[in-house]
C-alpha cells in the first residue's frame, strides 16, 4: 500500500513537469504548405524577394470596364404609364475607360484627378459621337497641406457624407450628380458620380475634425463647356446648379464613438445632420443617420418649374392642390451590420423619407398616369420619380433594405451580392444578386440580376422593368 | 511510518510546486508577464511601419498574393495600438485604405471616396480577418492563466519549451472570444496560438516562425495563419521593411483617410 502511494506521487511528479504535448498539438504542423526553414531565412525565394522588396502606391491608375445591360419589359398593354416605344431600350451597353491619378507637385502640394471616358450604345439608336461619348471629369483638384493636421483643397472634389448604405440623408452633394445607372446598389451608385467645384478647409486634431466646405451655383446651361453638351462638358449644371455652404464637426466621446453633425446650407436653406455608429461586438455594429432641413415634398418640388411658369396641368394641379411651400422635414436611415462566421455580412436598414409620397399622395399619382397616353401629363408625373432618383431618396415614405455580402462564395475570389429594397406601404420590392469573380488579380467578371415585383399600382411594380440582367468586365492596369 | 509519511508530504509539495510551474525558482513571471514579454516582441513599443505580403495557399498551392504596409502606434492612454493599414498591391486594391482605433475599423475606398464602417470579423485580404493584421496587444485584450507547460514543435519541426497559455477576451469587441498559446519559456517568443469563437469553434491556428533582429528585437517575421474550419487554407504573412515613424495623433480617424499618403 505504502508502495503504491508513493509510485502515484512519483507519477504526479512525472506527469506535472513540463511535458513533451500530448493532444495532438503537432498534428496541426501538418496542415502547412511547404515553407523554409530558419537556416533558409536569408536566402528565402517565392515571395521572400517581393515581401523584402519596398513597394511604393503608383500615381497613375488605370481601368477599363465594359457593362452590357439587358432589360425585360412589361408588356406594352400592361404597363402602367404608357411612354412611346422609342422611350424603352431593351439593351444598352457602356464602355469605359477610367483614369485616377495623385501627383505630388511639391512637398505639400498635390494634384488629383479622376477621369472617366464613356460610350454608350443602346437598342433604337445609332451611336453618334456627340451625344454617345462623353468625358466625365469625376475630380480635379489641388490639395494643399499647411501642416500635418491642417489642409486646403481646391477644384472639383466629390464629398461624400453618410454612414448608412442604403440611403444616405446627410450625403448632400449627391443631387443629380450620379452618372450613369446600371445597379440599384445604392453603395455603387455613389462611385460613379461627379464632383462638385469648390473649396475645402479641414482641421483635424486627436479624435476629431472640422471641415469647412464653400461650393458655389455655376448656372450657364447653354455654354457647352460648362454642360454636357460637348464629348468634354464639365456637367457644373448637375454639379453646381446651386450654392452649398457645409460644416461638419467630428469628435470621440469614448472609446470608438465619435458622432458627426453637420449644418449645411443649401441655397439659404438650413439643414443638421448627424451620423453616429457604434460597435456591439465584434460582429455586429449599429448606425444611424438624420436629416432635418428646409426643403419642399416630393411632388412640390417635381412640380415646382410647372406651377411657376403655369405649366402645369389642371389636372394634376386639381388633384394635388397648391404647393404646399418649404418646411423642415426629416429623413432617416437606420440599421446594424452583422457578419457571420463565414464572412457573410449582413445590413439590415429602415429608411424614413418624410418628403417621400404619402398612401393618398402615390394613390392620386397612380391614378392620375394609368392609361394616359398624353405624353405632358406623363412627364410631369414622372418628373416625381425622376426627382426622387436624382435625389437618392425613396418615391415613398417608409422603405426597408436589406443588403447582403458574401466574399469566397464557396470558391476563392467568388463573391456574391444581395439586396432587397421593400417599399413598406405596399410591399414591392426590388431584388438584386450580383455574382462577380476575379481572375489574376486584376480583372472582375460580374453578372447582375434584378426583378422588380409588385401590384401594378404600387411603387415598383408600376415600374417597365421587369427584370434585368447585367455582365460586367473590368480590369485594372 | 512517520518518516515515510513525511517523505510523502514532501513529494506532493514537490509535485503540488511543478504543477504550478509560475511559482517556480527560475520561472518568476506570471502569466500576464509572459504575455506582455511576448507582445513586445511581436510588435515594437515605438510607432513604426512594416510591410505585409499574404500569401494565400490552397490545397498547398499559392492562390493569391497581397502586400500592405501597416503604420502603427500605441496609445499612450490605454497601450493599445492604433494601425493604419495602405493596401500596395494587387494594383486593383492600391490606394485603398483601413484604420483601426480601438474597436472602430474603418476602409476607406479612393475610387469610391467614402469610408464604410467594418467589424473585427470581417474579411478583406484571404483568410485573415481585420482582427489578424491590425496590430494588437494580448495582455490588453485577453484575461490569462497558465494551463501548462509542454514542448510542442514549431512551424521548422523544431521541439521549443514552451507555456501554454489560456486566453479569454475582456470584451465582446475582440476578434476572437479566446486562445490558447504557447510562447516559449526563456526568450518569450510566441510559437503557435489557435483562437476561438465565442462558441468555442476553432476559427484559426497560426504559428509565428523567422525569428529576425527588427528595430533591436529578435521578432517573428512570418505568421502563418492556418483556417480552423477549412485547414487546406493557409495565409502567409511575411513582414519586412520594419521602420520607426513618426505619426501625428490625430491621423488615426477616419477623416483622414483621403489624406494618408504613407
Amino acid at each position: 500500500m505504502k508502495i503504491k502511494l508513493q509510485s502515484l506521487v512519483v507519477a504526479s511528479i512525472v506527469f506535472a513537469s513540463p511535458v513533451w504535448a500530448t493532444n495532438g498539438e503537432d498534428d496541426d504542423l501538418g496542415f502547412l504548405p511547404p515553407i523554409e526553414t530558419e537556416s533558409e531565412v536569408s536566402s528565402n525565394k517565392a515571395g521572400g524577394e517581393e515581401a523584402l522588396k519596398t513597394i511604393k502606391k503608383k500615381p497613375f491608375k488605370f481601368t477599363i470596364d465594359n457593362t452590357t445591360q439587358i432589360s425585360h419589359l412589361i408588356d406594352t398593354a400592361d404597363r402602367v404609364f404608357k411612354l412611346p416605344e422609342t422611350e424603352h431600350a431593351g439593351w444598352s451597353n457602356l464602355s469605359r475607360l477610367g483614369l485616377q491619378s495623385d501627383s505630388a507637385l511639391s512637398q505639400t502640394i498635390s494634384l488629383k484627378t479622376d477621369l472617366l471616358l464613356n460610350a454608350y450604345t443602346r437598342e433604337n439608336e445609332s451611336f453618334h459621337s456627340s451625344a454617345d461619348l462623353r468625358l466625365d471629369i469625376k475630380e480635379t483638384y489641388l490639395s494643399w497641406q499647411k501642416t500635418p493636421t491642417i489642409f486646403f483643397d481646391m477644384g472639383r472634389i466629390n464629398i461624400k457624407n453618410g454612414v448608412a448604405t442604403g440611403f444616405n440623408p446627410t450625403d448632400y452633394f449627391k443631387v443629380g450628380t450620379v452618372l450613369d445607372r446600371n445597379t440599384e446598389d445604392v453603395s455603387q451608385l455613389r462611385d460613379a458620380r461627379i464632383g462638385a467645384a469648390l473649396v475645402q478647409g479641414q482641421k483635424l486634431w486627436e479624435g476629431g475634425s472640422a471641415t469647412l466646405i464653400a461650393s458655389p451655383k455655376i448656372s450657364s446651361k447653354d455654354n457647352n463647356w460648362t454642360t454636357d453638351k460637348n464629348i468634354v462638358g464639365l456637367n457644373l449644371h448637375k454639379s453646381n446648379d446651386r450654392s452649398r455652404a457645409l460644416l461638419k464637426l467630428t469628435h470621440e466621446l469614448n472609446d470608438g464613438f465619435s458622432p458627426e453633425f453637420i449644418y449645411y446650407n443649401e441655397s439659404g436653406k438650413h439643414n443638421l445632420g448627424l451620423n453616429i455608429s457604434k460597435v456591439i461586438t465584434k460582429k455586429l455594429f449599429a448606425y444611424a443617420e438624420w436629416n432635418i432641413g428646409q426643403r419642399r415634398k416630393l411632388i412640390d418640388e417635381a412640380f415646382l418649374d410647372a406651377r411657376e411658369s403655369k405649366q402645369l396641368l389642371p389636372v394634376i394641379q386639381q388633384k394635388f392642390g397648391s404647393d404646399k411651400g418649404e418646411r423642415y422635414l426629416q429623413q432617416t436611415a437606420v440599421g446594424a451590420s452583422y457578419t457571420s462566421l463565414f464572412d457573410v455580412t449582413t445590413k439590415l436598414e429602415y429608411h424614413y423619407n418624410e418628403a417621400g409620397l404619402s398612401k393618398s399622395d402615390f394613390k392620386a399619382w397612380f391614378d392620375l398616369g394609368v392609361n394616359t397616353k398624353d405624353p405632358a401629363r406623363l412627364g410631369q408625373l414622372l418628373s416625381v420619380r425622376g426627382l426622387a432618383q436624382a435625389r437618392g431618396e425613396a418615391l415613398g415614405k417608409h422603405r426597408l433594405f436589406l443588403h447582403s455580402t458574401w466574399n469566397d462564395a464557396g470558391f476563392d475570389d467568388l463573391d456574391l451580392t444581395g439586396l432587397l429594397i421593400a417599399d413598406l406601404s405596399d410591399t414591392s420590392n426590388l431584388v438584386q444578386v450580383k455574382a462577380s469573380y476575379t481572375h489574376d488579380k486584376n480583372t472582375e467578371i460580374s453578372l447582375q440580376f434584378a426583378k422588380f415585383s409588385g401590384e401594378a399600382d404600387s411603387v415598383y411594380g408600376s415600374l417597365d422593368q421587369e427584370n434585368t440582367v447585367s455582365i460586367g468586365l473590368k480590369h485594372d492596369f | 511510518m512517520k518518516i515515510q509519511f513525511k517523505k510523502i508530504i514532501l513529494t506532493m509539495l514537490i509535485s503540488f510546486l511543478a504543477l504550478s510551474s509560475f511559482a517556480q525558482a527560475d520561472t518568476p513571471l506570471s502569466a500576464k508577464q509572459v504575455l506582455e514579454r511576448s507582445d513586445k516582441l511581436r510588435n515594437p513599443s515605438q510607432p513604426f511601419s512594416t510591410q505585409i505580403t499574404l500569401i494565400e495557399y490552397n490545397k498547398g498551392q499559392v492562390v493569391n498574393r497581397s502586400v500592405i504596409k501597416v503604420h502603427s502606434k500605441a496609445n499612450a492612454n490605454n497601450g493599445q495600438y492604433r494601425s493604419l493599414v495602405q493596401f500596395l498591391r494587387p494594383q486593383r486594391d492600391s490606394g485603398k485604405l483601413m484604420l483601426q482605433n480601438g474597436n472602430e475599423i474603418w476602409f476607406y475606398d479612393p475610387s469610391a471616396k467614402n469610408s464604410i464602417r467594418l467589424s473585427a470579423q470581417q474579411r478583406l485580404m484571404g483568410q485573415a480577418s481585420n482582427g489578424d493584421v491590425m496590430t494588437s496587444n494580448f495582455a490588453l485584450d485577453y484575461h490569462v492563466k497558465l494551463q501548462a507547460e509542454e514542448t510542442i514543435k514549431d512551424a521548422t519541426k523544431k521541439p521549443r519549451s514552451t507555456y501554454h497559455l489560456k486566453m479569454t477576451a475582456k470584451t465582446k469587441s475582440v476578434t476572437y472570444a479566446s486562445a490558447d498559446y504557447w510562447v516559449e519559456k526563456g526568450t518569450n517568443r510566441p510559437v503557435k496560438a489557435k483562437f476561438y469563437s465565442s462558441s468555442k469553434r476553432l476559427m484559426k491556428i497560426v504559428y509565428y516562425t523567422k525569428f529576425q533582429n527588427q528595430l533591436g528585437q529578435m521578432r517573428p517575421t512570418q505568421v502563418l495563419i492556418i483556417d480552423g474550419v477549412d485547414t487546406s487554407k493557409v495565409t502567409r504573412m511575411q513582414m519586412s521593411n520594419y521602420r520607426n515613424i513618426t505619426i501625428p495623433e490625430a491621423w488615426f480617424q477616419r477623416n483622414y483617410l483621403p489624406r494618408f499618403k504613407g
